[in-house]
Parts: structure tokens; C-alpha cells; sequence
């Protein structure tokens, strides 16, 4: 054994050594078979651990004497049965003669605290193993160690044990009652008993005592403090005090960790409620937060009977409480002004969070009748929470938002409470509550103002963040307040919000917060106010307009005689107070926000769009200095535009657009080498300056657009802006060519410094010209006749440029982004003057390809034949088989992580969808078409593939949602002939059945639709699996449906038979197949599976 | 510049294996570069070092092993540990189960140090461990940060946060910003954003309640 011994310390050591050794794997390795082997080890561990050297003191190193503890852990913690006699009785007696030496008459591990916390932890394992039969008397032994045989004169508790005491029954709760522990752990029956006989245990034997114990000891301790603290500060008693204050901290804590699980009528008595009160205000901070928590547990704790909850809450009287010291810390805050204590704050965060979980039990008791059915409780609950509602109050006006946020919930609840009695009855609301809402309300109004130093165009900045959060929050609040009295709000926020916008134009000195919030009310007026009307009607008092009215009914009303709505009458105001030029960022722009946001106000007053406009072009808008700020007030302006252009009057048109003109110059900006994230051309085209010029490019198209009934107008203003970019966009072209890019096999993820400069401008010069189409409206389909179209060939122009910018360029990954942005777009508007261009546009596309990109590319190939129809036909044709390629060429790529995995996923989800909206939109003959007919029947076994997929439950329903869709069209017994629809580019491919497909459904598909409802790693609890279920319940029926009696012949005789089907549950699964709804089978085949899952 | 005069912390970083850990440690690259290995299992240390406006300062990152199996001392390197970090990732719900398990044992051997609570992948799109759905930190008034190894995505807010705390000084900022190995995957801003309302909104719920009937 002492050889042993010695191994264990040397290892150790070894273990420990920062200069790593070559004995160092090995030392770990034994070290691991040592705790491996606890139940033989441990008798080592035990004099590795307590041994004592000839002077008394502790023979091994805390490291070797912390690692022992491990091991006898190791053998003590999940063991349900009781330890044999013999070892039980050697560790017993190595405890006590340890405790003895130790913190009776010794140190108490005063130089490794953590030693004692590991203790007690493994002295909570034995206790579990053998307080209810072999050691009864566990408490009792250690209780005549807390306070020793008294014949010494200092007769007062032993600090160290009683520290070890309040330590170890903080390790027992966490045992046998902490929940977050508990649901740590892995669920065992076996434990979850144990665990409740030691509680019961305790309960029957020791938990008066053991609650005595700790109150005295805290009461002790609580009077030594005093003591001390009267002795004035100076003198010797700084460290004693420090203890003392540690022993009540220590105490509380531990009467806090077993409120939950110790009848209550042990923890509130008459004589711990005055204690704890006095606690909460003593002047250390650690033995207050401990004190607020455990009265927070006490006051959580649940109890059977309402009543008794009542009359819990009523002796503790903690309203009156938290109200004296709410005031006193908040007093004391005041005092310290700027000089922050956070310690304090905390503390004051502790009582709101107290206050917050009174008044929630208090709502649990008043509110519903099924919970509390004895009235006088409710009646009583309710006027308890009516006390503390001022004192809510307070909590809310707290300063530090963390402070004021502890009481949301309960302001959440409240207010939730009040709506509902709003909904039973309509009368006036009391004058209680009302008073109670309407200081709310101006607690509101204060808070949500901007501190004046702050400086929010900070963007990384979290006061910031934090600010805005909260202010959310308060509109929140705001909300529910309008919702039980909507007259207090409006009124309070049209005073304050015009008070503001009056005092502006009287050009009375406001400091900008000031100005920022009343801009911000009227700003949030809109969403605050849901009852208002929408649209127009939320603005202005006009008659409604009949539904049968004609279309245009609108535009013959004259608004400007109907008076404003209170929001109308704010937006005006603000309008004309010229407040969009207020000094100061943030209030300028919050102005832009607002106006922009309200676009229908414009309907209604036609006369504040031209100073609106003027507004924002000029210094105060898009030309502002601020880039930053520029950036935001284009995309406002690009809304503002969109929504009003009907109104704008048309002589402003060629105006406007002259004068965004010197904004539309578009800068290439190269990051740092130090700044680079991925690489310096993926970097350099990410631009928020670009993205932001965006909007004007768009909007430029918006406006052009307007011009429509003068064509050659529009198209010569149209080309006064296209021609300029198209010019530079040649010239980037041949800027690119000299890096000769077709032979950069890298993608250009090589370029360096200024070579990225070309590709940088004609990736952002693609995306402009794109951007102006889309201004444009989306060409109609049918096109009405007496359309007057837009410029299409100026736009067939751009595409034929672009494409001839992807010819040259088409390996870098940028570009080819940029051109499918573009695309998306210029098709969206010139529709069939741009289709021609497609197959080449593909074959530009497709020569290069990242496995990201697949995913892009179908989803824009997906939109193209949504868009187009019929005209996506000979396209799709060629584009089918390549596609196919791709897709096996990067699924059979090996999978090493998750985000291959996450890619594969993402690829087959966006194959099925195109593949699905290809069946959708009846252009199925792509698959049986001469070019690729040969190929059919792999695709459709790799859709019967993907559907047994049981690891990807989302696309195994897509794949089955698709062969429903492939049954349906192609086993139709009497396909219906050929019909054009139309359309000259109808394909009669698409009409066409395939004799004998009906084969393969039978032999393969069937048997996969049959087969998967049993896979043994199908997991019916994911409700995703669920789904799966339905789809193969929909394709079964889509089966039946098509085939008609053949199919139920087939099921019924052959296939089902053959997979040992009983007759009648065959009989029973066809006829219901046949007879029900979709739904009603869905249902009846997903209860079928469980059943029959839940059997075997 | 001589060790000794820059003011050095033991940083205890814990949680379960795979969540991360390594990775987060090791995108700091000064730290990566003169890291000392202790132990190729058990733990190795990083110093990883901080400009702030109160003058340099350093964690000595003790990145724990996870897997149970090589533990080495295990908890006996928490010893002297001056604050701490408990991960988990986002994307698996055992990680953040066991969190309970991983807070016990460090405050047992380092009582009453700050400690940073960490969900790490928040990068990844398929999060198992929803915002709304993290509220230990909130029980035991831990700090929060959502972060992304991969991404560098919030990679100074925990150290920032321990800093401000052992230093006891809360205007404490870094002014330089460490090198970081590149990123390898984005965070997806609007993702992120929806997170940080999704925590704002749990924020408001309650904790569940404890059942305390027996």
C-alpha cells in the first residue's frame, strides 16, 4: 500500500507539472485507472486524503488530498445500495477523526478553501448512501462537534464547523431537492426514490433540529456583528467582523436551499420573519442579496391552498418592507449622484426582483377562479397588490434599466389583467387603476427619452442596444395601457408630442432628446394606435367607400375637406414645423423615418409631399454630410418615392431625378490587407456605401417609370443615366481583361490590390443597371391591350451587355452573382424581349460553380420558370441534365463535417423544389424529352432514394410530395389529348402519360412508401416524421385516385399479401384509402403506423 | 515587455467536449502562439492578452478537456482559478443541460469568481438551444453572451465583461483589437438580430417555477 501510495503522489505530480515530461501520458493513464478502480482504490484514498505527518499537520499536498477526494467520490456518488459494513465503518471513522482534527481543533483548511467545499460534496455522498439505515444519527454526531463539551469560556458556536455544517446541507439540497440540478442529471428511477426517502428522512428526523442549528448559529453570528460594528471602525475587529458577516451569509444561504423542501412553519415563524427582515437591511451587501433571495424562495414556494399562500404573504408583510427600503436605497442613490456603486444597484435590482414575485403570486391569487375559488382570498390578494402599486411605480423610474426592467413581468401581468376585465366589462375604469395607469404613463414618457450624452449613431455601442431594447419594451407597456384607456394615451402622447413640435417652430431652446421623443411618439403613434382606421382612414375622418365601389373611387374624393385623425394632426404639425432640420443627426433623421413611414398621410394632404421632398434632397436628406447617415435617407427616400409616386406631380419628375444624379457615382472601395475576412474581392464587393446606392438606383428607375405616357421622353432621360454606366462598364470590362481571368482557375480569390478594382466596378456597375429595372413595374401578364411598355429595348440592350461582361468573365464568382441579380430583375420587367438571352445567360453560369451557389442558382432557375412558363421550356430542356450532373457530382462529395452536411441538405431541398415547381407548372416534359429520356429513370430513382432518406425528414416529404405529383401526370389511364393552352410554346410533351411508369410505381415506389413507416430509425415522436407520414398517406392516395380498382386489386392481392398482411386490416387500409378525405386518411394512416410501431 | 509586470488572471474555461472550446481559444492568436501545453489531454493553457485603457492585461486560458474520458485532474485544474467560462453549444441541448453540472464543481473549488456563460455556433442556422430558452444565467446571475467560435462573432464580449469585473472598474475598455484567425464561417446579421430580440423577449418571461412540492 505505501508503495501505491507513493505511485499516486508521484503521478500527481507529473500530472501537475507544467513542463510536460515524457512520464506524463503515463502518469495520466494511471491516474484515470486509479478513479476507474474507486471501489478497491478508495482505501488508498482515504490516507491519501486525512493522513497526518509526525507535527500534526496534513501529510500530502492539497493537489494529491484534492485528487483522493475525487476517487472516494468516485466510489460514493450513485450508489443505491448500502455500503458493507466494514467499509462503512472505516470511512465513518476517518470522517469524524478528520472533521475533529481539522475545524474542531484545527485550521480548517483555511489556506484551500476548496478542499472543505470538495468535502463537504463527498461528505454529502456518504451521508446519502447511509443516513437512512446504517448512520441515523448523522446529524446528531456532527451537532456535538458544532459546539463542543463547554467547558471552555468562549462558549459560542465553532465557526469552521459550523461553516462545514452550512456548506454540507447546501450540497444536500442540491442532491435530493434542486431542480436545475435534478434535470442535469440523467433520469433514474432508482435515484429519484432514493432521493426521496433521504428528504422524508430528514423531514421525520432532523429538520427542526437542523433549522435550529442554523438559526442560532445565524443569530449568534448576527449579534457578533453588531457587536463588532459598534465597537467602531479602526480597531482590531475588521477580520473578526468579516467572519461573522461570513457565517450569516453562509447561514442564510443554506436556510434559503432548504425553504423549498422543509415545511414551511419551520422557516416562517415569529422569530425568523424579524430576523430575515433585519438581514435585508444590514449593512453588508453579500448578507443582503443572500437574504433577498431566500425570502424570494419563501415567498415562491409553492403551497397547496391559496389560503395558505394569503396568509404566508400577510405574515410576511413584505410590501411595507420593500416600500421602506425602496425609498432608503433610493434616497442613497440620489446622494451618490454620478459617483456609480454597482454593488448597491444590485442590491436594489434584488428588492425589485423581490417586489416583482410578490405581486406575481398576488395576481395568481386574484385572478382566476379555477386557481382561487375562495372569494375573500381573491378580494384580499387584490387590494394586497393594489398597496404595492405605487411602489412598482418607483421601481420603474428607476434610472438603471436593469433596476426598472425587475418589475416587467409583474407590469406585464398587471396590465394583462386589466385588459381583460376591459373585455368583460365596458364602463369607465376605476379611479384607482386609472391613477395607477396614468403615472405609469408619465414614467413612460420619462424613460423613454434618450440620455442627453448618448450618442446614438454609435452602432457598436451597448448602452445603445440596451437603450432601445428597453425602449421597446416601454412601447410595449405603452400599448397595453391603450388598450384598457386609449383616451389617456392619445392624449397624453398628442400633448406631449405637440407640445414639443410648438415649442420647435416657436424656436424655444430644446435640448435634442427632447425633440428626438416627440418626433419618436408620432413615430410610434401608428402602431400604438390599432384601433385607428388603416390606410388613408388612419389619417383623415372621410366616409367610408362602399366595396362595390369602382377602383378608382379613391382618386376623385377630395380628402384635403375631411378633417385629420389625432395622427393626421401630429404628422402635419410635424410636417410643418421644419423640424428636419434640427441640428442634430438623430433628430433629423428620426424625421425621415417617421415621414416615410406614413405614406398614406401623403394621400390625404398632397400638399406637404413637396416640402417633404425638398427635405429630403437637400443638406437635410440624401445630400447630407454624413455618410452614414446619407445611407439610411436613401433607402427612406427610395420608400417614400415608391409609396407616393402616383402623387408626385409629373414637372417635378425629371427634377428629382437630375438632382440625385451626382450621387450615383459609383466608388470602388479595397479594404486593408488587415481588414480582409475572406478575401480581398469577396471583402471589396461587400459595401454597405454600394448596397445603400442601391436604393437611388432603384428609385431612379421609379421615377423614369413615371413618365410613361411620353415615351420618347422617358427612354431619352432613361439613357441620359443607362449610357454614362454603360460606358464605364466597357471600360471596366477591359480593365478586368488584362488579368486575362478565364485562366484564374482560383475564382479570383487571388487578385490582389488594385487588380481587383475592374471586377469590383463591373460587379457593382450589373448590379445598378439592374437595380434601375426594377424601378420599372413588372410587365404584366397577359399584357393588357393599349399597354404602353417601357423602354424594353433599351433594357434588351443592358442584358445583351451583361452578358457579354459574363462571357469574359464568368469565372469569378462575384460577377456571376451580380449577373443573376441583374437578370432577376431586367426579366422581371422586359419579360419575353429578354427570354432569348437565357440559354446563353445558363451556359455562362453553369461553367463555373461553387457547391453554395447550386443552391442560388436553382432557386433563381426556380423564379425563371414561375415568371415565364411555357417560354422556360427548350431552356429547362438543355438545362435538365447538366443540372442532374451537378447535383450527383456534389452529393457524392464525402461528408467530413456539419456544414457539409448542412449543404447537402440545403442542395437536395432546392433540387426537389425546382424538379417540384417544374411538375407545377406542367412543363414535366422536360424529363421524357428526346434529349433526356435516357436519364429518367435514374432521376426518379434518386427521388425514390432521397424519399427513404430517414435522416432528412423535410426532404423525404418534398421527395414523396413529388412522385404524388409524377403518379398524377403520368399514370393517368386515359390521358387527357393534347390541348394547347395557348400558348404557342405549349410543348405537348407536357400532356403526355408513360405507359408502363404505373409498373414502377407498383414494384418500387409502393413497396418505399410501404417500407418506410418501418424503418427501425424512424422517430415518430419528431413531429417533422409526422409530416413524412401524411405525404406518403397523400402519395398512397394519389395511387389510388389515379389507378382506380387496379390499384386497389394490386394492394389488396398481391402486394400486401405478400408482405404478410392480415385480409382484413389489407381490406381495412384499402377501403379507407379509397373512401376518406385526404385528411381523414392522413390521420387514419398516421395512427396506423403508431399503433403498429407501439406494438412491436 | 517582462511577464511579471502585466497583470495575469487564471481563466477556467469548462463545458462539455465539442462545444467549442479549443476553437474559441484558439482564434486569438498571440495566446495560440505562445500557448504551453500542461497536458495534451487534460488541459492546456493560453495567454491570451488584452490592450485596455487601464494598460495590458492577460487571461492565462485554461482550456479544460471535456470528454470525461481524459480528464486528467479534471476539477483539480480549477484550483485558483479567478474567473471562469462555461460553454456550450446551440446547436446540441445535452450541452446546455449539463451547464448545472459544470457551474457546481466550479463553484466548489473557486468560490464566488465572475463567470461568463457561453452559447457558442450560433453561426449555425439549425440551433437546438433556442435564446428564449437560456435562462441559467439569469438563475444564477451569471453573464450571457451568444457567440460564434468561427466567426469571431462577439469573441472579446466575455473577456471584456471579466475584465470590467476583476479589475472593478466598469469604464474599462479594450482599445486595440487582438489578432484573430480568419473567420470561417458569417454570422448572418439578421439572425443575429432575430436572436437578440428573442432574448429580449425571454428576458420578460418568467423562470419556470420551482416545484417544490414533494
Amino acid at each position: 500500500m505505501e508503495e501505491e501510495i507513493d505511485r499516486v503522489v508521484q503521478a500527481i505530480t507529473i500530472a501537475s507539472d507544467p513542463s510536460q515530461t515524457s512520464l506524463h501520458q503515463q502518469a495520466m493513464v494511471y491516474l484515470n485507472s486509479i478513479e476507474q478502480n474507486a471501489s478497491e482504490t478508495w482505501r488508498l484514498a482515504l490516507p491519501l486524503f486525512a493522513d497526518t505527518s509526525s507535527a500534526g499537520a496534513r501529510k500530502f499536498s492539497d493537489q494529491v488530498r484534492f485528487f483522493a477526494l475525487r476517487v472516494l467520490n468516485e466510489y460514493l456518488d450513485n450508489r443505491f445500495e448500502p455500503l458493507d459494513l466494514e467499509s462503512s465503518q472505516i470511512i465513518q471513522q476517518s470522517i469524524l477523526s478528520y472533521i475533529q482534527s481539522e475545524y474542531v481543533y484545527g485550521s480548517a483548511e483555511v489556506n484551500a478553501t476548496y478542499i472543505r467545499n470538495k468535502f463537504s460534496h463527498t461528505l454529502t455522498l456518504f451521508f446519502l448512501c447511509t443516513y437512512v439505515d446504517q448512520w441515523q444519527s448523522f446529524f446528531a454526531d456532527l451537532f456535538t462537534l458544532i459546539r463542543p463539551a463547554t467547558d471552555s469560556s468562549d462558549a459560542s458556536f465553532n465557526r469552521h464547523v459550523s461553516l462545514l455544517f452550512f456548506h454540507l446541507i447546501v450540497e444536500i439540497s442540491g442532491e435530493v431537492a434542486d431542480q436545475m440540478i435534478k434535470a442535469a442529471r440523467s433520469h433514474n428511477p432508482e435515484r429519484l426514490a432514493r432521493d426521496g426517502r433521504v428528504r422524508d428522512a430528514v423531514r421525520e428526523r432532523d429538520a427542526v433540529r437542523i433549522n435550529e442549528a442554523v438559526l442560532t448559529i445565524v443569530t449568534e453570528a448576527t449579534e457578533k456583528m453588531s457587536a463588532l460594528r459598534k465597537q467602531g471602525p479602526g480597531s482590531p475587529p475588521e477580520r473578526q467582523l468579516s467572519e461573522a458577516e461570513e457565517v450569516v451569509d453562509w447561514g442564510i444561504r443554506t436556510f434559503a436551499s432548504y425553504v423549498g423542501w422543509i415545511d414551511i412553519s419551520l422557516t416562517v415563524t415569529p422569530t425568523t420573519v424579524p430576523l430575515l427582515f433585519t438581514l435585508l437591511a444590514d449593512p453588508s451587501l453579500p448578507v443582503r442579496l443572500a437574504t433577498s433571495s431566500a425570502l424570494l424562495k419563501i415567498v415562491t414556494k409553492g403551497l397547496k391552498e391559496p389560503g395558505d399562500k394569503l396568509h404566508l404573504i400577510k405574515v410576511l408583510s413584505l410590501g411595507q418592507v420593500i416600500d421602506a427600503l425602496e425609498a432608503k436605497t433610493r434616497a442613497k442613490q440620489l446622494e451618490r449622484g454620478e459617483d456609480t456603486d454597482e454593488g448597491e444597484e444590485s442590491y436594489r435590482e434584488s428588492l425589485g426582483r423581490l417586489l416583482n414575485a410578490l405581486g406575481l403570486e398576488l395576481t395568481k391569487l386574484e385572478a382566476r377562479h379555477s386557481e382561487c375559488p375562495v372569494e375573500e382570498v381573491r378580494t384580499e390578494a387584490s387590494n394586497l397588490l393594489q398597496q404595492i402599486l405605487p411602489i412598482i411605480i418607483r421601481f420603474m423610474s428607476d434610472e438603471y434599466d436593469d433596476t426598472c426592467s425587475t418589475v416587467f413581468l409583474l407590469l406585464h401581468t398587471i396590465l394583462s389583467t386589466y385588459k381583460r376585465s376591459r373585455k368583460v366589462s365596458s364602463g369607465p375604469i376605476g379611479p384607482e387603476r386609472r391613477h395607477f395607469l396614468a403615472s405609469l404613463l408619465q414614467v413612460i414618457l420619462v424613460k423613454m427619452k434618450w440620455s442627453v450624452e448618448a450618442d446614438p449613431s454609435e452602432v457598436d455601442d451597448d448602452d445603445n442596444d440596451e437603450f432601445e431594447r428597453v425602449r421597446k419594451e416601454l412601447r410595449i407597456f405603452m400599448d397595453s395601457i391603450l388598450a384598457i384607456d386609449q383616451d389617456l394615451v392619445t392624449d397624453a402622447v398628442r400633448q406631449f408630442a405637440l407640445t414639443t413640435i410648438e415649442a420647435y417652430k416657436n424656436r424655444v431652446d430644446m435640448k435634442w432628446n427632447e425633440a428626438e421623443l416627440g418626433i419618436y411618439l408620432v413615430y410610434i403613434f401608428g402602431e400604438i394606435n390599432k384601433t385607428g382606421g388603416k390606410g388613408r382612414a388612419a389619417f383623415c375622418l372621410a366616409p367610408a367607400i362602399p366595396r362595390d365601389a369602382p377602383k378608382d373611387a379613391r382618386k376623385l374624393i377630395d380628402y384635403e375637406e375631411y378633417p385629420l385623425t389625432t395622427h393626421g394632426v401630429l404628422l402635419f404639425a410635424l410636417i410643418q414645423s421644419g423640424m428636419s432640420a434640427y441640428p442634430h443627426q438623430t433628430v433629423a433623421l428620426q424625421f425621415f423615418e417617421t415621414v416615410s413611414r406614413y405614406s398614406d398621410f401623403f394621400k390625404v394632404r398632397k400638399q406637404c409631399i413637396v416640402p417633404t421632398l425638398q427635405a429630403m434632397i437637400d443638406r437635410r436628406g440624401i445630400h447630407h454630410q454624413n455618410p452614414t447617415f446619407r445611407r439610411r435617407v436613401y433607402y427612406l427616400f427610395h420608400r417614400f418615392i415608391k409609396e407616393s409616386r402616383n402623387d408626385i406631380p409629373l414637372e417635378f419628375v425629371p427634377n428629382i431625378s437630375q438632382s440625385i444624379r451626382d450621387l450615383l457615382t459609383i466608388g470602388v472601395y479595397i479594404p486593408e490587407p488587415d481588414e480582409v475576412e475572406v478575401d480581398l474581392l469577396t471583402d471589396a464587393v461587400k459595401s454597405s456605401a454600394f448596397d445603400a446606392q442601391l436604393y437611388l438606383f432603384e428609385t431612379l428607375g421609379i421615377l423614369i417609370s413615371l413618365l410613361f405616357k411620353n415615351p420618347p421622353d422617358q427612354k431619352a432621360l432613361l439613357l441620359s443615366f443607362v449610357k454614362p454606366l454603360m460606358d464605364d462598364l466597357s471600360s471596366a470590362l477591359q480593365g478586368s481583361a488584362s488579368l486575362n481571368i478565364k485562366e484564374l482557375i482560383t475564382g479570383g480569390s487571388g487578385l490582389e490590390g488594385s487588380q481587383v478594382v475592374p471586377v469590383v466596378s463591373l460587379h457593382h456597375l450589373i448590379m445598378a443597371l439592374g437595380s434601375i429595372a426594377k424601378g420599372f413595374p413588372d410587365y404584366p401578364s397577359p399584357l393588357p391591350a393599349e399597354y404602353i411598355l417601357p423602354p424594353v429595348d433599351v433594357f434588351a440592350e443592358i442584358a445583351q451587355a451583361i452578358l457579354v461582361c459574363l462571357e469574359n468573365t464568368n469565372a469569378l464568382k462575384v460577377i456571376r452573382d451580380a449577373t443573376r441579380f441583374a437578370f432577376a430583375r431586367i426579366l422581371a420587367t422586359a419579360g419575353p424581349h429578354v427570354t432569348h438571352f437565357i440559354p446563353s445567360l445558363m451556359g455562362n453560369l453553369l461553367i463555373h460553380f461553387e457547391p453554395s451557389e447550386l443552391v442560388d442558382f436553382m432557386n433563381f432557375i426556380g423564379l425563371l420558370i414561375f415568371r415565364l412558363q411555357d417560354d422556360m421550356f427548350d431552356v429547362l430542356d438543355e438545362l435538365v441534365g447538366p443540372l442532374t450532373a451537378h447535383i450527383s457530382g456534389t452529393l457524392s462529395q464525402p461528408i467530413t463535417g456539419s456544414d457539409e452536411q448542412r449543404m447537402h441538405v440545403e442542395i437536395k431541398k432546392a433540387y426537389i423544389a425546382l424538379l417540384t415547381c417544374v411538375m407545377s407548372t406542367k412543363l414535366q416534359g422536360v424529363f421524357i424529352s428526346p434529349r433526356n429520356n435516357t436519364s429518367f429513370d435514374s432521376l426518379i430513382e434518386t427521388m425514390r432514394i432521397l424519399a427513404e432518406d430517414t435522416s432528412d425528414p423535410p426532404n423525404q416529404r418534398a421527395a414523396f410530395n413529388f412522385l404524388s405529383r409524377c403518379v398524377v401526370v403520368w399514370t393517368q389511364p386515359n390521358p387527357t389529348s393534347p390541348t394547347t393552352n395557348g400558348n404557342s410554346n405549349h410543348n405537348p410533351l407536357n400532356d403526355m402519360g408513360i405507359p408502363g411508369f404505373e409498373r414502377y410505381v407498383y414494384e418500387q415506389l409502393v413497396p418505399t412508401a410501404f417500407g418506410v413507416p418501418s424503418l427501425p430509425n424512424l422517430n415518430l415522436k419528431d413531429g417533422q416524421v409526422t409530416v413524412v407520414l401524411h405525404e406518403i398517406a397523400n402519395f398512397l392516395q394519389a395511387v389510388s385516385k389515379t389507378r382506380g380498382s387496379e390499384a386497389d386489386d394490386y394492394l389488396l392481392n398481391v402486394y400486401l399479401p405478400s408482405q404478410n398482411w392480415p385480409q382484413n386490416a389489407a381490406v381495412d387500409m384499402t377501403t379507407k384509402m379509397r373512401e376518406l378525405d385526404p385528411k381523414g386518411f392522413r390521420k387514419y394512416f398516421t395512427d396506423f403506423v403508431r399503433s403498429t410501431r407501439s406494438g412491436s | 515587455m517582462a511577464d511579471t509586470e502585466i497583470p495575469t488572471f487564471k481563466l477556467v474555461l469548462v463545458g462539455d467536449g465539442g462545444t467549442g472550446k479549443t476553437t474559441f481559444v484558439k482564434r486569438h492568436l498571440t495566446g495560440e502562439f505562445e500557448k504551453k501545453y500542461i497536458a495534451t489531454l487534460g488541459v492546456e493553457v493560453h495567454p491570451l492578452t488584452f490592450n485596455t485603457n487601464f494598460g495590458t492585461l492577460c487571461f492565462n486560458v485554461w482550456d479544460t478537456a471535456g470528454q470525461e474520458k481524459f480528464g486528467g485532474l479534471r476539477d483539480g485544474y480549477y484550483i485558483q482559478g479567478q474567473c471562469g467560462i462555461i460553454m456550450f453549444d446551440v446547436t446540441s441541448r445535452i450541452t446546455y443541460k449539463n451547464i448545472p453540472n459544470w457551474h457546481r464543481d466550479l463553484e466548489r473549488v473557486c468560490e464566488n469568481i465572475p463567470i461568463v456563460l457561453c452559447g457558442n455556433k450560433v453561426d449555425v442556422k439549425e440551433r437546438k438551444v433556442k435564446t428564449g430558452a437560456v435562462t441559467f444565467h439569469r438563475k444564477k446571475n451569471l453573464q450571457y453572451f451568444e457567440i460564434s467560435a468561427k466567426s469571431n462573432y462577439n469573441f472579446e464580449k466575455p473577456f471584456l465583461w471579466l475584465a470590467r469585473k476583476l479589475v472593478g472598474n466598469t469604464t474599462l475598455d479594450f482599445v486595440a483589437a487582438p489578432a484573430l484567425a480568419p473567420v470561417e464561417a458569417t454570422v448572418d446579421q439578421h439572425l443575429m438580430e432575430q436572436y437578440q430580440r428573442e432574448l429580449e423577449e425571454a428576458e420578460k418571461v418568467p423562470l419556470p417555477e420551482e416545484d417544490d412540492e414533494f
